[in-house]
């Protein structure tokens, strides 16, 4: 065991294994035990990532009322685990202070729901949504990590205009981002999200934690990759896309992705060849699966494995506008978290960049396969255990851990 | 679960299949052969293969191959097949039957370069038919293998002369990777050809769950109106326990013979799961319809059974007016009766008894009379009720009336053998459990007062109790403050509910107790309030069944203390 020393009072353990009744409220618990800047340490890899807090009242009633499971450590106990897990694949490693989250997330109500929004209340975690005029204002420098999920920035509104042009929602959308980029000095839509992608990628170069679902992966790393280049349909910005934009997409400035194709067509609801599942388009639709967690040397590789931590190593798929990400897409340097089973997709994605790390997570509802427009929000009390929302939430705690070099 | 229904299907069809070829033959040797293998298979297995063995040979082969596939698959030695299959083959290329035993033979064996090269020796035996795909598909979906099962098909379309061959494996495949929309979509096209997969349809669709259920709604539902969709809808939605949602199901259908048919098939199920919410829409909607008297009464019964007893007063009495007169006795007065005592119209049941006391014989009025003593009883009449309770000496009956009499250690007694799911004695029940007062007037005056509805009253004698009823106390004042709320009156319920909390904490009536005062806080706007009970509650007790109702309600709780 490389971090942790031994704290001097009593513990208690949030097991993360089955024998845990709710997952998501012990990543909330954990987290407030840190708002309270009280020590805690993950227990990587031992029974299925639990926590370590001390034995305070506060933790002990807020266990008790969001029906986390805890179990009492005395040192016997506590010295034993740590025997345990000094001789196997585990790590502790310390969480030290409560992360600030900002969600970049429009102020208008969307036909769609966010899961990590989703998750973050659950769980009880505090955040702030930004929008547009924070990001261009340069407000991102406040928080240390930054979720995005459905935002299409290529500023094609999700190609949504193919299915849903007439529907009042999608009007709507469009008139108030089209009124949102003037105001902020832009001329048109695509711009001014190319502005913000330049702004996003900046903060995780400056040492900011980033993390992507769905159709923000994809169309983020379209966006960094094509600041120069005219990728946008004629529909939202008014001029067809560069016949040559394949070929001037500078792919050394994005997070994840090379050597991907853009998706020509303004009738075809895709937008790279990123996404392996392509949901949209009928004829390329794969069908859904499931994706496997892998497994990492909790001691050499810390961070891909405090991501990855979960009482489950199979998850179901579910689909999103970017459901996965095609391998072949990849840069050398990315971390494939969790491949697509049968498949040459990787479902969950982590890297460094600058001084800051991203995350992309494939998909838009791990609760909920088939995702539409118009569902309800999942409802989590009836998922307390969701591996997939896990998975999530481990990104949330993720820059809450005390930094340490990487062995590798 | 998805493969259970593929094995489910071949053994139909071997059930079909081989008595049918067995009578065809009428006394040949080889079909004589089959006939004793048949009987065999069970019992003797080894010599039933025999038998089939024989039978190969002759002129039964088809029969016999099917049947050695039985045998051999529970010997263990189905690999023992895979020659007599290429003979077969050799035989009679084009031979589905033939094919698809080495298909799921190999398949069992799992040799899967063999299946695939012998899927490949099937589609080029039989050029542009859908068959092999079909049963290669299903295979894989039996393994588990949905995205395989998928792929295959979506090859498959663009080589046979119709992909609408595929409709039903397509839909399995949606089904079975959890895309609800268009699984829905699927089996609702699948059915127009094949409507005889309806059972499928609805085994495959009944898993959807949450919100993915929406979207099979929607499919089942979209114009045109087509009745065999709705009647899928209307039995998964029974399956998913929503019986009112399952009638509405078939909202906009044509009420012609055909949805009759499917409303009878429909109210049958619904009764077997137990709905009568659903039953009783569906038998009126028939009466409305044919005017038979026998669905009239159904529908009253299932009127009756969900709460409904105005309604059923109202079928049964139209029921009367169709049948005959001794009919009418018999089968459509004691539904009326049982109506009129639900509703609490003693002095109309005992009318209606009175009525015809002179037509019926002493049996008949012996059942109208126990349906009458309830109808006293429900009403708190002790003193109408008393003598038929006494003449038909019920232990239910006698125990109710003890307790309207304040005599508690009789209503014990009448107790020990009565019948537990009677709902009017679950109050008694509780309060007897928790006391051992031998009398008691007050308590007998509320149950008499609670009887009649005379809720003033009630309350009166319950808090009279509560100081001398000793481990009862925190139920009685629990049955108290529940009247109060339900009457809206949270000024006098909280009260009762803090001093449950406070001076009962250990009761079982403590953590309702909790809920109930965070409930009016909310009621009040108080949100500071109604956290604090909540959070009591969970901490206080953890393990209590409303626990988790509390974590729910603590939510809004907390929205509304933010807003405000």
């Amino acid at each position: 065991m490389s971090a942790a020393s031994p704290l001097a009072a009593q513990h208690l353990l949030v097991p993360m294994d089955d024998a845990q009744r709710n997952h998501l409220k012990a990543y909330g618990l954990t987290y407030s035990a840190l708002q309270r800047t009280e020590k805690a340490e993950w227990l990587l890899n031992y029974r299925g990532g639990a926590f370590l807090l001390l034995d305070t009242p506060a933790t002990r009633r807020r266990a008790g009322i969001d029906g986390v499971s805890l179990t009492s450590l005395d040192v016997g106990a506590l010295a034993a685990i740590r025997t345990e897990m000094a001789g196997g694949n585990f790590d502790a490693v310390p969480l030290e202070r409560a992360p600030k989250v900002a969600i970049y997330s429009p102020p208008s109500a969307n036909p769609w729901d966010d899961a990590v929004t989703i998750a973050l209340d659950y769980a009880g975690i505090p955040y702030t949504k930004v929008w547009d005029p924070e990001v261009i204002a340069g407000d991102l420098a406040k928080y240390e990590w930054l979720h995005l999920h459905h935002e299409d920035f290529t500023g094609q509104y999700n190609k949504f205009y193919i299915s849903y042009r007439g529907s009042p929602w999608f009007i709507n959308q469009v008139n108030r981002t089209v009124a949102q980029a003037r105001q902020l000095g832009f001329n048109n839509v695509p711009a001014l999200k190319k502005a913000v992608a330049e702004k996003m990628r900046a903060y995780v170069e400056n040492g900011g934690f980033l993390f992507a679902m769905c159709g923000a992966t994809e169309t983020l790393e379209l966006a960094i990759a094509g600041a120069n280049v005219d990728i946008s349909s004629g529909f939202a910005d008014g001029t067809p896309m560069d016949a040559d934009a394949d070929q001037k997409m500078d792919w050394s400035r994005a997070f994840a992705v090379q050597n991907a194709h853009l998706e020509p067509s303004p009738l075809i609801n895709s937008m790279s060849d990123i996404d392996g599942h392509q949901v949209n388009v009928p004829g390329r639709r794969r069908a859904l699966g499931t994706f496997s967690l892998f497994a990492f040397s909790a001691k050499l590789d810390p961070v891909p494995t405090m991501l990855t931590q979960n009482h489950r190593s199979v998850l179901q798929d579910y689909y999103g506008v970017t459901t996965s990400f095609t391998k072949s897409t990849l840069k050398p340097g990315t971390r494939v978290l969790a491949y697509e089973d049968g498949m040459p997709l990787a479902k969950y994605i982590h890297g460094s960049y600058g001084k800051g790390a991203w995350t992309f997570l494939g998909g838009h509802d791990p609760e909920d396969p088939q995702h539409e427009v118009g569902a309800a929000p999942t409802d989590l009390s009836l998922y307390p255990s969701s591996p997939g929302y896990r998975l999530i939430l481990n990104n949330v705690l993720f820059p809450a851990a005390q930094k340490k070099p990487r062995k590798t | 679960m998805l493969a259970r229904s593929w094995v489910l299907s071949a053994s139909l069809a071997l059930a079909v299949t081989v008595p049918l070829s067995a009578q065809e033959s009428g006394t040949s040797t080889t079909d004589s052969l089959v006939v004793r293998a048949l009987d065999l298979e069970d019992s003797k297995p080894r010599d039933a293969a025999v038998l089939y063995r024989r039978a190969f040979s002759g002129t039964g082969m088809m029969p016999a191959l099917l049947g050695l596939e039985r045998v051999y698959t529970n010997l263990g030695m189905i690999d023992s097949l895979l020659p007599l299959v290429r003979s077969a083959i050799r035989a009679d290329p084009r031979s589905g039957v033939v094919r698809s035993v080495q298909l799921r033979t190999l398949s069992v064996l799992q040799r899967d370069d063999e299946l695939t090269a012998a899927v490949r020796d099937w589609v080029r035996a039989v050029p542009g038919e859908a068959a092999p795909f079909k049963e290669y598909a299903r295979l894989l979906l039996e393994s588990g293998r949905s995205a395989a099962a998928d792929s295959v098909l979506t090859v498959a379309s663009r080589m046979v002369r119709d992909p609408r061959d595929f409709s039903a494996e397509l839909a399995q495949v949606a089904a079975a990777q959890r895309m609800w929309n268009e699984a829905s979509r699927r089996w609702r096209e699948t059915l127009t050809q094949t409507p005889q997969l309806y059972q499928a349809a609805i085994f495959a669709l009944s898993l959807a769950t949450g919100v993915a259920r929406d979207s099979v709604r929607t499919n089942l539902t979209a114009e045109p109106v087509w009745l065999p969709a709705r009647r899928v809808l209307a039995s998964l939605e029974l399956i998913w326990s929503q019986p009112r949602q399952a009638w509405l199901a078939f909202t906009g259908v044509k009420a012609d013979a055909e949805a009759v048919a499917a409303w009878k098939e429909f109210a049958d199920e619904a009764d077997a799961r137990g709905m009568p919410v659903a039953s009783r829409e569906a038998w009126a909607a028939i009466y409305r319809k044919t005017g038979e008297a026998a669905s009239a009464l159904r529908a009253a019964d299932a009127a009756l059974a969900s709460g409904d007893a105005a309604t059923a007063l109202q079928l049964a009495s139209a029921a009367q007016g169709v049948l005959s007169a001794p009919l009418g006795l018999r089968d459509a007065v004691p539904v009326r009766l049982r109506s009129l005592a639900a509703m609490g119209r003693a002095a109309d049941a005992l009318a209606l008894v009175d009525s015809v006391r002179p037509k019926v014989v002493p049996a008949q009025l012996q059942l109208l009379e126990r349906d009458l003593m309830w109808a006293w009883l429900r009403v708190g009449d002790a003193a109408r009720a008393r003598p038929l309770v006494v003449r038909l000496d019920e232990d239910e009956a006698t125990a109710l009336l003890a307790i309207y009499d304040g005599d508690l250690d009789k209503a014990r007694l009448a107790l020990r053998n009565a019948d537990a799911s009677n709902t009017l004695l679950l109050s008694p029940r509780a309060l007897l459990s928790r006391t051992t007062l031998p009398t008691s007037k007050e308590i007998g005056a509320a149950f008499t007062a609670l009887a009649r509805r005379d809720t003033a009253t009630a309350l009166t004698q319950l808090l009279n109790t509560a100081t001398e009823i000793g481990d009862a106390a925190p139920l009685v004042l629990a049955m108290a403050a529940r009247l109060l709320t339900a009457s809206g009156d949270d000024a006098r319920a909280v009260p009762l509910w803090t001093r449950i909390v406070s001076d009962f904490s250990t009761s079982p009536e403590a953590a309702e107790g909790d809920l109930e005062w965070a409930r009016a806080a909310l009621r009040a706007r108080d949100g500071g309030t109604a956290i604090a009970r909540l959070e009591h509650l969970l901490l206080t007790y953890p393990s209590s069944a409303l626990a988790p109702q509390a974590r729910r309600e603590l939510e809004s709780a907390r929205r509304m203390a933010e807003t405000s």
